[in-house]
C-alpha cells in the first residue's frame, strides 16, 4: 500500500446554502432562460419561470416547497407538453425545452447542496445549448455574461454568508481573467475531428434558407425578403467591377416548360479537363467564407478555374461539396472572367434546345421575327428592354401559360420571370440555352475590406451557344433594370422601397435617392464595423477546425503533427501556465510598511555615521546608546524613535503620525552633525 | 503568588505548500463529467464556440486550483496547552490562527474528528478559536489530530493540510468523587470555613479569578499592571491542619479513590485550611493556596503506583 492510499483526507462538510445562494443561482437561472427566451414558446418561458418564482417565495417568503407528488404531476406535463409542441423529445429545439423545465424543476425541489450543484451545472448545459442556434458574437457575448453569473452563484454556496455577491463576482472575472491563456492553448490545441461523432439529429441544421436547385417563377420570394449572408468574398487583388460580380451556383438545363432544374448530365461529376473555357481578362483570386446551407452546391465568381480541395466539378463550371455545407465553409478559388467553350455534343444541342410546351401564336410570331434580324439574341433583348416590362418584387400571379402570360399579360417580375422567359424564347428562337442560378452583385464592407453577398442577392440569368463563341451570358434584368446590376440589390430595394421605377432612372434622382439621411448612413457604416467584427470571429472562432489546426501546428514547427506530439505539448503548456499563475499567485508580497521602512532607513543614516544598531538592539536601547555616544543628536533621536515606538508598539495607527515619522528621518542628517563636530575649531 | 499551572508551551505550523493536498470533490467530479459531456456535444456539433465554453469552464476549474491552495497556503496554527481540566469536563485546546496575507480567506475549515469550524479571515487578520475534547481520564490528554481545509472557491476541490499532530496536551485532574466525611478532623485551633473562602477579615492571598467572584475582590491593580486577573482571598489565617491520605479511602478502583482525595483537596482549600497529602509513594507537605492547589491536584492526576 503506498504512503496516498493511507493518506487521511479532510473535506468540509457540506453546509445548507443560505437563501443568499439560492437567489444567486435563481438569477443565473432566469439569466440563462433568457438566452433562450425567443427561440421558445411561451409557454414554457412563464412556466419555468413560475417555478422560478415559487423557489423564491419558499426561499424569502417561507412559502411551502411543492410536495412529491405535484412535483412528479409537474415533470409529466413538462414531458406532454413538450412532445405536443414538437412531436418528439429529441432533437436540439425539444432537447433544449425540455433541458430548461429540468432546470426549474430541479430548482424547484432543492433541498441539499449537492441539488444546488447539479441545478448550476444544468444551466452550464443550457447556456451551452445555445450555441446550438447560433454561434455569433453577441451570442458568445452574452452566454459569458451567463457563465459569470452562474460561476459567482456556484461561488456564494460553500462559502459563509459572509462572502457577498459583488465579491463572488470580482472572484470569477479574476479566475476567468486568468483562465484565459489556458483556455486558449486547450482551444487551439485540443485535437479536433472532422465530423461528429454520431449522427447527428435531423432539425441540426433547420430553416437554412438559400438556393434551390429547381426554379419556378415565384420561388425566390423568400430569398427576395431574407437578408442573413450567403457567403463573403475577400479578394487578394483589386475586387472586380459591379457588373462582372457574377457568382455561380448551378446551371438549370432542363424544363417541363415552367420550372427549371438540373439534368442528369448536370449532375455528373467531371474531371476540370473537361472545363474549357476563354479568358477575356486577368485572373482574379480569393477566398469565400460559405456560410451553411445544407445543400452541396457552392458559389464562384464566373468562371471557376479551379476546384478546391473539398469540392467536385460538375459540367457547366459548377462546383459542389463533396459533403453537404452543414456549416460555415472557407475555400479559396480562383475565376477568369470568360466563358464557357466546352464541346455542345449534337445530344446535348438537342437536350437544351427542348421546349416542352409549344409556343402559343404570339410567340411564335415574336420568335420568328427575331430569327429573321441578324441576332435574335439583340433582338430579344431590346424587346424586353423598350417594352414596358417592369422589375418588382411583387410580381402579380400568371395564368396558365405563363411565358405568353408574362411577355404579353404582365409584364413585371425579377429575375427568375426574366431569366427563365428569355432562356424559353431562345429556345423556341432555336439557339441552345440554360439557366443558371446564384447570386449577383454584393455590398462591400470598407471596415474589413471583403465582400457581403446575402440572401436577397440571389439571382438567375441566362446562358446561351453561339456556335463559333461557346456559352455566352445573358442576363435579361440588366436590360429592364440595369440598376439591379450596377448598383445591387441592396440599392435597388431601397429605391423599390421609395416608389421608384427601375430601369427609367436618372444617376442623379437615384443618387438623391440613394443618398439618404446622416443618420440612415451612420448606421449602415455601424453595420458594416459589426459585420467586419462577426467576419473576424468567424474566421477565427467557429470555422477553426481539423484544418485550421494543422495549418496552425505547421507553423508552429510540427511537419506531420501527431496525436502524441499535440497532447503532450498541450499538457505542458497548460503545466508551464499554472506554474507561471502560481508563481504569481501563491509567492506572498509582503506590502512595503511605512514605518519600518522608515527606521531601517534612520538605522542606516546613523549606521552610516559609525553608529550601527546591533540585530539584537531594541530601539529603546539603541537610544540609549546614541545618547550617550552622540549627545548632539538624542532629540531628534528621540522623537523619531519615540514615534516609531509608538507606531510599532503602542497601538497607534495614525496616518499623521507614520507622514510625520517619515519626514522626521528624511531630514535627519547624523552626518552633518558629526563634520560640524570634527571640524577644527 | 500563583502563576499559570502550565507552562504555555505553544505548537506553530504554518501551511506551507508541501504540507498541502488537494483532490476534487465529488461535486467536483460532478463537474468533470459535465465538462465531458459538454466536450462530447462540442465534438459532435462541431461547435467552435461550445468548445470555447467548455474549455473556459475546463480552464476555470485549473485556475481554481490554485485559489483553493492560496485559501490555506501560508496560514500559521498556533496551538497552545490547554487549561487544566477535571476528567468528564471538555478540554479546551486554545487554537489561533493567523492570516499574513493581504488576500481575504473565507471558508477556511478546522476539523477534527469531533469538530468542524469555518472561519473566515480578513487581510491580516488572527482568529482564535478552541478545539474541545472530552476529557474522560485523568492523566495528560494529547491535542487531538487536526487539520485546515477549505474548498474554496468553487467548492469543486478541496484541499486539506497534512494532519497536524501538536505536542500541546491537557492535564486531567481526576474527576472529583462524593462529598465525604474528611480523614480526620483538621488539627487544633481550627475553624472550618465551608463555603466562599473569600469571606472574612484578613487578607491571606491571591488566587487566579474565577467567574463567580465578587468583583471588590478582584485584584484590579494588578489587572491594570497587565499581570492577569486575581481575586484577593480573605479568610482566617489561622487554618486548621489536615492530612489527606490514601489510606484513609477504604476500598474501591483506584479512581474512585483519587476522586474522594480529589474532592477532599477542592473543598480543603475552599475551606482555607492547610492540607497535605499521602500518597503511598508520595507525600506532599500540608500547605494552602492555588499553587498547592495544583500541585495536589497535578500529583493525583499523573500518580502512577504502578499496580492495581
Amino acid at each position: 500500500m503506498t504512503r496516498w492510499f493511507r493518506l487521511r483526507t479532510y473535506r468540509p462538510p457540506d453546509r445548507a446554502p443560505d437563501r443568499h445562494a439560492a437567489n444567486g443561482l435563481l438569477l443565473s437561472a432566469v439569466a440563462a432562460l433568457a438566452l433562450h427566451i425567443h427561440r421558445q414558446p411561451l409557454w414554457l418561458s412563464l412556466g419555468v419561470c413560475g417555478m422560478l418564482a415559487w423557489r423564491y417565495l419558499v426561499e424569502n417568503y417561507s412559502w411551502r416547497s411543492p410536495g412529491r407528488l405535484l412535483r412528479w404531476g409537474l415533470l409529466i406535463a413538462a414531458l406532454v407538453a413538450v412532445i405536443n409542441t414538437y412531436g418528439t423529445l429529441l432533437g436540439r429545439e425539444a432537447g433544449i425545452s425540455l433541458l430548461a423545465l429540468l432546470v426549474g424543476l430541479k430548482i424547484l425541489e432543492i433541498r441539499s447542496l449537492r441539488d444546488y450543484f447539479v441545478s448550476v451545472f444544468l444551466l452550464y448545459f443550457l447556456t451551452l445549448g445555445a450555441f446550438l442556434f447560433s454561434q455569433s458574437l453577441i451570442t458568445a457575448a452574452l452566454a459569458m455574461i451567463v457563465a459569470v453569473v452562474t460561476t459567482a452563484a456556484l461561488v456564494r454556496l460553500s462559502l459563509p454568508n459572509t462572502f457577498p455577491a459583488s465579491e463572488g463576482v470580482r472572484l470569477t472575472l479574476a479566475i476567468l481573467w486568468r483562465a484565459i491563456p489556458i483556455m486558449l492553448l486547450l482551444y487551439l490545441l485540443f485535437p479536433r475531428i472532422q465530423g461528429s461523432l454520431w449522427g447527428l439529429p435531423g432539425d441540426a441544421f433547420a430553416a437554412r434558407t438559400g438556393l434551390s436547385d429547381t426554379v419556378v417563377p415565384g420561388s425566390f420570394n423568400a430569398l427576395s425578403s431574407d437578408d442573413a449572408v450567403a457567403f463573403r468574398v475577400h479578394f487578394t487583388g483589386p475586387a472586380p467591377p459591379a457588373h462582372q460580380l457574377y457568382w455561380r451556383s448551378l446551371v438549370l438545363s432542363h424544363t417541363d416548360g415552367t420550372a427549371w432544374s438540373r439534368s442528369g448530365a448536370d449532375r455528373i461529376a467531371v474531371n476540370t479537363e473537361a472545363w474549357r473555357f476563354r479568358g477575356d481578362g486577368p485572373p482574379v483570386s480569393y477566398t469565400v467564407d460559405y456560410e451553411a446551407t445544407g445543400h452541396h452546391w457552392l458559389v464562384a465568381l464566373d468562371l471557376p478555374a479551379m476546384v478546391p480541395a473539398t469540392a467536385i466539378a460538375h459540367p457547366g463550371f459548377v462546383l459542389e461539396a463533396k459533403k453537404r455545407v452543414e456549416q460555415r465553409i472557407h475555400y479559396a478559388m480562383r475565376s477568369y472572367p470568360a466563358h464557357d467553350i466546352s464541346e455542345l455534343t449534337p445530344a446535348a444541342r438537342e437536350f437544351h434546345l427542348r421546349a416542352p410546351r409549344p409556343a402559343s401564336a404570339r410567340i411564335q410570331e415574336l420568335v420568328d421575327e427575331w430569327r429573321r434580324g441578324s441576332d435574335p439574341v439583340d433582338a430579344a433583348l431590346r424587346f424586353f428592354n423598350e417594352q414596358d416590362f417592369h422589375y418588382t418584387l411583387s410580381p402579380p400571379l400568371l395564368a396558365d401559360d405563363t411565358l405568353d402570360a408574362f411577355m404579353f399579360g404582365t409584364r413585371r417580375g425579377y429575375c427568375e420571370h426574366y431569366a427563365t422567359a428569355f432562356a424559353m424564347l431562345m429556345r423556341h428562337t432555336g439557339i441552345p440555352s440554360r439557366l443558371v442560378v446564384g447570386y449577383q452583385g454584393g455590398v462591400w464592407n470598407d471596415a474589413g475590406d471583403y465582400l457581403v453577398v446575402r440572401q436577397t442577392d440571389a439571382h438567375a440569368w441566362t446562358e446561351v451557344w453561339r456556335d463559333g463563341r461557346g456559352w455566352i451570358r445573358v442576363d435579361p434584368t440588366a436590360a429592364v433594370a440595369p440598376e439591379r446590376i450596377e448598383l445591387g440589390m441592396t440599392a435597388l430595394q431601397a429605391l423599390l422601397a421609395q416608389g421608384a421605377l427601375p430601369g427609367e432612372l436618372e444617376a442623379a434622382t437615384i443618387r438623391a435617392l440613394l443618398e439618404g439621411r446622416w443618420l440612415a448612413r451612420q448606421w449602415s457604416r455601424l453595420g458594416m464595423y459589426w459585420d467586419a467584427a462577426n467576419t473576424a470571429w468567424n474566421r477565427w472562432v467557429m470555422a477553426y477546425g481539423p484544418a485550421r489546426q494543422l495549418r496552425l501546428l505547421q507553423s508552429l514547427g510540427f511537419e506531420t503533427p501527431s496525436w502524441l506530439q499535440v497532447a503532450t505539448t498541450l499538457f505542458i503548456g497548460i503545466g508551464a501556465l499554472l506554474l507561471v499563475l502560481a508563481a504569481t499567485l501563491l509567492t506572498k508580497r509582503d506590502k512595503p510598511d511605512p514605518v519600518a521602512a522608515s527606521y531601517r532607513r534612520f538605522c542606516a543614516k546613523l549606521g552610516r555615521s559609525g553608529l550601527a544598531r546591533h540585530a539584537h538592539e531594541g530601539p529603546m536601547d539603541f537610544y540609549q546608546r546614541i545618547s550617550a555616544a552622540r549627545p548632539e543628536l538624542a532629540p531628534d533621536c528621540k522623537r523619531i524613535i519615540g514615534l516609531y515606538i509608538m507606531l510599532r508598539y503602542g497601538g497607534v495607527t495614525r496616518p499623521d503620525f507614520v507622514d510625520q515619522l517619515r519626514w522626521r528621518v528624511r531630514h535627519f542628517t547624523a552626518a552633518g552633525h558629526r563634520a560640524a563636530r570634527t571640524a577644527p575649531p | 503568588m500563583d502563576t499559570a499551572p502550565v507552562g504555555p508551551a505553544a505548537d506553530v505550523h504554518v501551511l506551507g505548500r508541501r504540507r498541502l493536498y488537494m483532490l476534487p470533490t465529488r461535486n467536483g467530479l460532478y463537474f468533470a463529467l459535465l465538462l465531458l459531456v459538454m466536450l462530447l456535444a462540442a465534438v459532435n456539433y462541431n461547435n467552435g464556440l461550445a468548445y470555447g465554453f467548455t474549455f473556459t469552464l475546463a480552464a476555470v476549474g485549473l485556475v481554481s486550483m490554485l485559489y483553493t491552495q492560496r485559501n490555506v497556503s501560508g496560514l500559521r496554527v498556533t496551538v497552545k496547552d490547554a487549561e487544566p481540566v477535571f476528567a468528564g469536563q471538555s478540554a479546551q485546546f486554545p487554537i489561533h490562527i493567523h492570516n499574513a496575507s493581504d488576500t481575504r480567506r473565507p471558508g477556511v475549515w478546522v476539523l477534527s474528528d469531533t469538530q468542524s469550524r469555518c472561519l473566515d479571515f480578513a487581510p491580516q487578520s488572527s482568529r482564535p478559536l478552541a478545539l474541545t475534547v472530552a476529557a474522560e481520564r485523568r492523566g495528560y490528554l494529547q491535542c487531538p489530530v487536526f487539520s485546515v481545509s477549505s474548498t474554496f472557491p468553487f467548492g469543486l476541490l478541496y484541499t486539506w493540510a497534512k494532519p497536524m499532530r501538536p505536542a500541546s496536551r491537557c492535564l486531567v485532574y481526576p474527576a472529583p468523587g462524593p462529598r465525604l466525611p474528611w480523614p480526620h478532623e483538621p488539627a487544633a485551633s481550627q475553624r472550618h470555613h465551608r463555603g466562599q473562602s473569600l469571606d472574612g477579615d484578613d487578607f491571606v492571598g491571591l488566587r487566579t479569578y474565577q467567574p463567580a467572584d465578587p468583583p471588590r475582590h478582584v485584584h484590579w491593580k494588578a489587572a491594570a499592571r497587565g499581570a492577569g486577573w486575581l481575586t484577593k482571598r480573605f479568610g482566617d489565617s489561622t487554618g486548621g491542619e489536615l492530612w489527606l491520605d490514601w489510606a484513609a479511602t477504604h476500598g474501591g478502583r483506584m479512581d474512585e479513590r483519587l476522586g474522594v482525595i480529589c474532592r477532599w483537596v477542592l473543598d480543603a482549600e475552599r475551606a482555607g485550611l492547610r492540607y497535605g497529602l499521602r500518597l503511598p509513594d508520595l507525600e506532599i507537605e500540608p500547605d494552602s493556596g492555588g499553587r498547592h492547589l495544583h500541585r495536589c491536584l497535578r500529583s493525583l492526576a499523573l500518580w502512577d503506583p504502578g499496580y492495581e
